[in-house]
């Protein structure tokens, strides 16, 4: 009983130590112009559409193309932030990384392709 | 006649009872009392509240398991006290033997598959050794979608986050007892925000159980990181719960500062708290024994 305990422990332990970490940061991918197709598109349907869809729960505010993720802009902005509004998605922050990139899709003129 | 041929019977038959009762009494003589016996169980649950109490399963026994941490209940009605963002936790618990259980369930936060082993290393015994000390570990892995595009260097390892706790009870007397939980936690993947977790997080756990009358008791916990970033963007968890138990199984009230269930998420994660006007959320665990 004793040896299978220990077996256990040390088999857990080196599980624990042969895995290296990362941050969100060091697996995400930016970039400094980014456009909806290639990179706005992907963050909404990660975090947005499953509610915010004809068929979600909340089918008043769709964010399923460009041009209602555009007419949303604003208001995304705010919410993705959460200081000023409420937080959206309601399971928490989503990565930064992508919080700034949304940002700078909408200061650079909303590109499309 | 029929009343004597009765009378008779009955007598007979008591007298059989009679009879063996007497031999089990024989036995109890016989055999040498135990001198020590273990004292019985901490906590009358599994968990405390949401972290793990020394609570063992016995030997081939089942448990099937359901949690439910409701959304923020100060947003009020508008999301009718939290109904329409819940948690869910389902899983399943099986006693291998009587000092190991295994068990896996599924969370809603993360899409998370939680592994887990609970082993008992020592027991509280009563005039003897004074505490209950079980190791639990948990494995993690993260089964949301990790989209090319949006994460291009993502390994398949960074699905994986590790606690290692121990966990260390006393039971003071029928109505009263506490534990403390030292936890380590690994993650292979972490700082969803810039600088607000480490890879490696150290936690002790508090924890007490209050007996209120034969079938309610009322649990405290709370956890202390013991180097979190500076940042105080996450919090230490405190909840606080009911164990009512009824015929098949015990039901636990929480209202916790943590909407995750998981212990990883829940000792490092916790973004609700108790006071300036931070969140709660209601919840319950139900666990039924087979």
């Amino acid at each position: 009983m004793k040896t299978i305990k220990l077996i256990i422990l040390a088999a857990i332990g080196t599980f624990v130590t042969s895995c290296d970490s990362n941050t969100y940061s060091e697996i995400s991918g930016f970039t400094a112009m980014p456009t909806y197709e290639a990179n706005i598109k992907p963050i909404m349907v990660a975090q947005c559409t499953s509610c915010h869809s004809a068929n979600g729960t909340e089918p008043g505010s769709p964010l399923e193309n460009y041009q209602e993720v555009v007419d949303y802009a604003e208001s995304i902005s705010c919410r993705i932030d959460g200081q000023d509004c409420g937080l959206m998605p309601s399971s928490g922050r989503i990565p930064q990384v992508q919080i700034d990139m949304f940002n700078l899709w909408v200061a650079q003129g909303f590109l499309q392709q | 006649m029929n009343i004597t041929k009765f009378l008779f019977s009955a007598l007979l038959l008591f007298t059989v009872t009679l009879v063996s009762a007497q031999d089990d009494l024989m036995k109890e003589l016989d055999s040498v009392p135990n001198a020590k016996q273990p004292s019985s169980s901490a906590f009358k649950a599994l968990q405390v509240c949401n972290m793990q109490s020394t609570k063992m399963a016995s030997k081939n026994e089942w448990y099937f398991l359901v949690s439910h941490r409701f959304g923020d209940l100060k947003e009020g009605i508008n999301n009718f006290f939290g109904l329409d963002n819940a948690l869910t936790r389902i899983g399943g618990i099986y006693g291998a033997t009587g000092w190991l259980s295994l068990g896996v369930s599924r969370h809603t936060y993360n899409k998370t598959f939680e592994l887990s082993v609970k082993y008992r290393v020592a027991n509280q015994y009563e005039n003897g050794f004074p505490v209950t000390i079980v190791g639990y570990n948990t494995m993690d892995i993260n089964g949301s979608k990790f989209d090319k595009v949006l994460y291009p260097e993502f390994k398949l390892t960074n699905r994986l986050a590790f606690s290692s706790q121990l966990l260390i009870s006393r039971r003071f007397s029928d109505a009263i007892s506490f534990e403390i939980n030292p936890v380590y936690i690994h993650k292979n993947l972490y700082d969803i925000q810039p600088d607000t977790e480490s890879k490696d997080l150290f936690v002790v756990g508090l924890g007490g159980r209050c007996k209120l009358s034969k079938r309610i008791s009322l649990n405290l916990e709370y956890a202390a990181r013991m180097n979190p970033k500076e940042q105080e963007y996450y919090h230490n968890p405190l909840t606080v719960g009911f164990d009512i138990e009824t015929g098949g199984h015990v039901f636990q009230m929480v209202f916790s500062s943590s909407q995750p269930m998981n212990d990883i998420s829940y000792f490092s994660n916790t973004t609700g708290k108790w006071d300036g006007g931070g969140s709660i959320y209601f919840g319950f665990n139900m666990y039924r024994a087979f």
